[in-house]
């Protein structure tokens, strides 16, 4: 086994340049990404692709000397505020291109395309849509997509279909019925502001869910349905129960959680629900799915632009068996390249070696050392 | 600590002017003597920091009792176990050190859980070092990630941010967690609990169930149902819980349990159940890597049931310092010299105090104190003499209190104090109870310091003129030990041992003594007549009720004088903080920004007077920190309230919301005042131009405070306002604010004789 590389060593051959470049350039922003959907949890939305709009290249300005443009960071991107924030086609429809069929994810989306491939049945019925896995392996992002497609098929369908995103109404740490509250009390303000009420009803209701939710179908246009993006559940899948049981026809609600759903939750789900729920889920990831997440991404780039990644740079990364998501390898090669690609000198191929220094050096970042 | 003090030539008394032992006791000036009991003590401690290193081939816990009288070291023990251990563990020891409660053990581990609390950095520590550990052993597998592993089992790198920033799967590496967490404490419950101090926004909800609340909503969701302190046997469990977290890993610790026979003399009165409860909890600090410390009287051991008993690996007990150790002692205090103490007098003192270490230390300090002053030696006069301040200045008072409170609660409230049974001094008893006939009673008899000859004849010219003119039961209560030598004289005048007063058994004691000799009495005179036969049931019954009376209103009386004092106190400060806030809500008309206002009409000043009372919630919270540093009762309530609270997120957010809040309504009193003043000084009202500038300057108002969240307030007004009054008042806040803009437009057209159009 090859001894670990240590930070100190730069990606290439020229580390004063690269040094000058970062602070000249596009700095990676503070604190580190978060991960990318399953398909991809996206990125940052900078690496310059943002920002410069171009990918990175930036003018001379105030006298200083012109540069050589900068390629594009292929990890990142466009319209995402963080590097690890989920692809979200309902704000950025590009975002439908950078989905990567990993960690079951392609699966569970034509899953949900089959689900509701004839969605008439939600004038009579809601249902609930389920994603579990591990957290930073794609639910959110697989949401996202399958959310916005929902969207344009219930057009196809002659419905007209609002999605509501209530992902940030709830925190881990309030009890059930606090988060049924909030979640009620929001999706009804939304409603409200979005002008979708054509009676108050509901609204009046707002804070008592059950009946609500229970009015909620008689104060919407009839051909008007519901997407509900729920705050993740954790480990209070109990709550899920009660979305499950208590949709109303014509909203369909999207949870997630990254803890599994006990037997009894998911006998309760399956015997109450108007509609027994679709259960959609993604699974782990390895390092086959890493490559086939980093070449598809690369291979946005042309050719020679920047290095690729060594045939088993990420099988050597993560190898045996390690636990990784794919957030992870999105925070990470979206920070390598973040680097590279400002580098003058760079390395013919990326491997393994380059990847962990790279992980050390973020290491060093959180121990406050320079 | 051990204080000295510093004589008026400048040198320093050698000896600690408090010759009672703290926890904490710490430095260079504490001083062992290397006691045979010392000796053996220290070796359990050896042989168990050799274990703890050597684990896990040698299974490092111990338990081990430390017993003896008053004054005998065992604090001063337990102190200087902990101090080896940290000495030779180069600081990576940790202890805690309680007093146990003459209560349950519910109540002991409330001091316990009390104490960790204000630790729980010993808590989240271990649980994150077990995550490390966790974490570590995943990034290991592969060796682009290996050497973050080191970082994480060094402990200077955060593993919860590592999990974060990394992206790496925290929900199967927390479960890995749970399951270790389940292995280490054997109790799924506080696995769960611990797991969840790694999540943010459980810490308080956990941290309070802990300390012996019940479950709160959000942890009854995750399957933690149990109350802690529910019964004995859980509390008990739990501390063993934290004995397996705690002593988890390769840093010792020791647990201190301080007066633990208090809490057995009461446990022994309860259901077998409680003790074994203690029996499993001293087993499984056994199989754990803590080190137990239980101190006591010599009760501690010969009471507890032998079972139970059995589970003590260890037993030292505290034993007289001799001559010779005193000696030593007096050499090592005073660098190797022996002036101005001799062999001699340095063997009285140790006669007099019979050897016990709190009584030697005092005698010392004031001796070489003394003799300084003289300018000579020690003396044996003067031994005694200072041996008798000493004494003087006790507990006499205390005494009688206590013997008189006795009296009436087993029903004898007849007594009667100073009973004079001749004109002569020798003739009184300090405590007369007249029992049967013929004059016959029972006395108590109160004796100073019985250090020479002189005073035992007292005592017993005392015993015997009693004796010559009544039939009676005598008891001699003394605030010293006697010397050993003087015992059986002593025994022999008075018909018993004398009493010696400690006060933690001396009323159980002096109750059980004379309830005897009351029954010896009345024995020798029984009643005569038709009622003879049930007058001793009658007469024990009488006394019982009046006995069952005075407890009852001793305690309801103290837990009233308990909570209303708490009450008075919580409410003391929330009137104060009520009053500072009605101040500054008042115009003040001293030129400064709320003083300006005073230009606009009554009506709008009441508006602004109204907004600034619902939103000035940092003005209290300021008087409360204030109160927090005062060193009174007050103080001590405003502590515990900031302790507990100031430390919330939301807490920290009401507070800047709150100022944002009082700043806007500032700031809007200032535009109108300027507004105003020309508008007001002319006849015929506002321009069209100025009512649009007006309209104008209440959308701005509005718009801003739509921005700041109102609800969040409600944080900041329970910290500083009573319980239950905080909805009430976040209510009238809105009332107020949520058409504050409009009111004052109308109010300011109004008083300006303008439609409000």
């Amino acid at each position: 086994m090859t001894a670990a590389p240590t930070a100190d060593e730069p990606l290439g051959p020229s580390p004063d340049a690269t040094r000058t470049d970062r602070a000249a350039d596009a700095p990676r922003p503070a604190g580190g990404p978060a991960p990318a959907g399953a398909g991809g949890p996206a990125q940052t939305g900078n690496g310059g692709a943002e920002r410069t709009g171009n990918g990175g290249s930036v003018p001379a300005g105030n006298g200083r000397r012109r540069r050589a443009a900068r390629p594009p960071n292929p990890f990142a991107v466009p319209g995402l505020r963080r590097d690890v924030d989920p692809l979200n086609p309902l704000r950025h429809r590009d975002h439908v291109h950078f989905y990567v069929p990993v960690d079951h994810t392609e699966e569970s989306f034509e899953q949900c395309q089959e689900e509701f491939g004839d969605p008439s049945y939600l004038h009579h019925e809601g249902r609930l849509v389920l994603v579990t896995g591990e957290r930073g392996c794609g639910k959110t992002a697989l949401i996202n997509r399958c959310a916005y497609w929902l969207r344009e098929q219930l057009g196809k369908a002659d419905l007209t279909a609002e999605v509501v995103d209530l992902t940030r109404e709830a925190r881990d740490n309030e009890a059930i019925p606090q988060r049924r509250g909030n979640v009620c009390r929001a999706l009804m303000d939304k409603l409200f502001e979005l002008q979708l009420l054509t009676t108050n009803l509901a609204y009046e209701m707002r804070d008592s869910p059950d009946d609500a939710y229970r009015n909620l179908p008689g104060c919407l246009e009839r051909d008007q349905v519901l997407i509900v993006l729920l705050p993740p559940s954790a480990d209070l899948t109990e709550e899920l129960v009660y979305y499950g049981t208590r949709a109303p026809r014509r909203v369909v609600f999207f949870a997630e959680t990254a803890y599994a759903l006990p037997a009894e939750h998911r006998q309760a789900l399956d015997r109450d629900s108007p509609v027994p729920p679709v259960y959609l889920h993604v699974s782990g990831f390895d390092h086959r799915h890493a490559d086939q997440f980093a070449q598809h991404r690369l291979d946005r780039l042309p050719a020679g632009t920047l290095p690729r990644l060594a045939p088993t740079a990420l099988e050597d990364f993560i190898d045996n068996g390690r636990l990784a998501t794919i957030r992870e390898m999105q925070w990470l090669l979206y920070g390598l390249y973040e680097e590279l690609r400002v580098q003058d000198d760079r390395p013919d191929e990326v491997t393994w070696e380059h990847i962990s220094r790279h992980f050390i050096r973020r290491l060093r970042d959180l121990e406050g050392q320079p | 600590m051990d204080a000295f003090d510093r004589d008026p030539g400048g040198e320093v008394n050698p000896y600690p002017s408090s010759a009672v032992a703290q926890i904490a006791d710490a430095g260079s000036t504490v001083l062992t003597i290397p006691t045979a009991a010392v000796r053996r003590a220290t070796a359990v401690m050896d042989s168990y920091l050799a274990a703890v290193q050597a684990r896990p081939q040698a299974s490092p816990g111990r338990v081990l009792a430390v017993v003896g009288d008053y004054g005998t070291g065992k604090t001063h023990l337990a102190s200087y176990l902990i101090r080896h251990a940290t000495k030779q563990s180069a600081g990576s020891v940790q202890s805690l050190h309680l007093n146990a409660p003459p209560d349950t053990f519910v109540s002991l581990y409330r001091a316990f859980a009390d104490k960790l609390a204000d630790r729980r950095e010993l808590v989240h520590e271990r649980v994150r070092g077990l995550y490390a550990d966790i974490l570590a052993t995943e990034l290991r597998t592969s060796r682009a990630t290996a050497p973050l592993a080191d970082s994480l089992l060094a402990g200077s790198i955060d593993p919860v941010q590592v999990v974060d920033t990394f992206s790496l799967p925290e929900n199967q590496l927390l479960g890995r967690l749970r399951g270790r967490l389940r292995d280490v404490t054997d109790n799924t419950e506080f696995a769960q609990a611990l797991t969840l101090l790694l999540r943010g926004g459980f810490e308080d909800a956990v941290w309070e169930w802990f300390t012996g609340r019940p479950p709160s909503e959000v942890l009854r969701e995750r399957g933690i149902t149990g109350t802690i302190t529910g019964s004995e046997a859980t509390a008990l469990q739990a501390m063993g819980v934290f004995a397996l977290l705690l002593g988890h890993g390769s840093r010792p610790f020791v647990l201190v349990i301080d007066e633990l026979d208090q809490l057995l003399t009461a446990a022994g009165r309860r259901e077998d159940e409680a003790l074994d409860a203690f029996k499993e909890m001293l087993r499984v600090f056994a199989a754990s890597s803590t080190f137990l410390i239980l101190a006591g009287l010599p009760d501690l051991i010969t009471t507890m049931r032998r079972d139970v008993r059995d589970r003590i690996g260890e037993r030292v007990r505290m034993s007289p310092l001799t001559a010779r150790e005193v000696h030593d002692y007096v050499l090592a205090r005073q660098g190797g010299r022996l002036e101005p103490f001799t062999e001699q007098t340095v063997g009285y003192v140790v006669e007099l105090t019979n050897g016990v270490p709190r009584g030697v230390i005092s005698l010392c300090h004031r001796l070489w104190r003394r003799a300084r002053d003289q300018g000579g030696a020690v003396t044996h006069p003067m031994v005694r003499q200072v041996a008798r301040e000493i004494y003087d200045a006790g507990s006499a008072q205390n005494v009688r209190a206590e013997i008189r409170q006795v009296l009436v609660a087993v029903g004898y409230e007849t007594y009667v104090p100073e009973y004079f049974l001749d004109d002569t001094p020798g003739g009184r008893v300090d405590y007369w109870v007249p029992i049967g006939r013929d004059d016959a009673g029972c006395g108590i008899l109160l004796a100073g310091p019985l250090l020479e000859e002189s005073d035992v004849a007292a005592v017993e010219h005392r015993a015997r003129s009693v004796r010559a003119h009544r039939d009676c039961e005598l008891l001699l209560v003394v605030l010293e030990p006697p010397p050993e030598r003087f015992l059986p004289r002593i025994r022999d005048a008075v018909g018993r041992e004398p009493l010696h007063y400690s006060p933690r058994s001396f009323a159980d004691q002096l109750a059980v003594e004379f309830k005897a000799m009351a029954a010896r009495l009345e024995e020798r005179y029984p009643l005569e007549g038709p009622l003879a036969s049930v007058a001793p049931h009658l007469s024990r019954l009488d006394r019982r009720q009046s006995a069952t009376q005075h407890m009852l209103s001793l305690l309801t009386g103290s837990l009233e004088d308990l909570r209303v004092h708490n009450d008075q106190q919580l409410a003391a400060i929330h009137r104060e903080l009520r009053e500072v806030q009605r101040g500054v809500a008042a115009p003040t008309g001293d030129g400064t920004g709320r003083g300006e206002l005073t230009a606009l009409p009554v009506a709008v000043i009441e508006l602004f007077d109204r907004a600034f009372s619902a939103v000035d919630l940092l003005t209290p919270a300021g008087e409360l920190l204030r109160r927090a540093f005062q060193d009174d009762s007050g103080g001590r309530g405003a502590r515990q309230t900031v302790r507990a609270r100031i430390r919330a997120p939301e807490i920290q957010s009401a507070a800047g919301v709150a100022g944002l809040l009082d700043a806007l309504v500032d700031a809007f009193g200032r535009a109108l005042v300027e507004w105003y003043r020309p508008v007001g000084q002319r006849a015929g009202g506002p321009t069209p131009r100025e009512r649009e500038r007006l309209a104008n300057m209440c959308g701005i108002f509005d718009a801003v405070y739509e921005y700041l969240p109102l609800y969040q307030v409600r944080s900041l007004r329970e910290l500083v306002g009573p319980a239950g009054a905080a909805r009430q008042q976040q209510e009238e806040a809105e009332d107020v604010l949520g058409d504050f803009s409009a009111r004052v437009h109308r109010e300011l057209l109004t008083a300006l004789g303008t439609d409000q159009r």
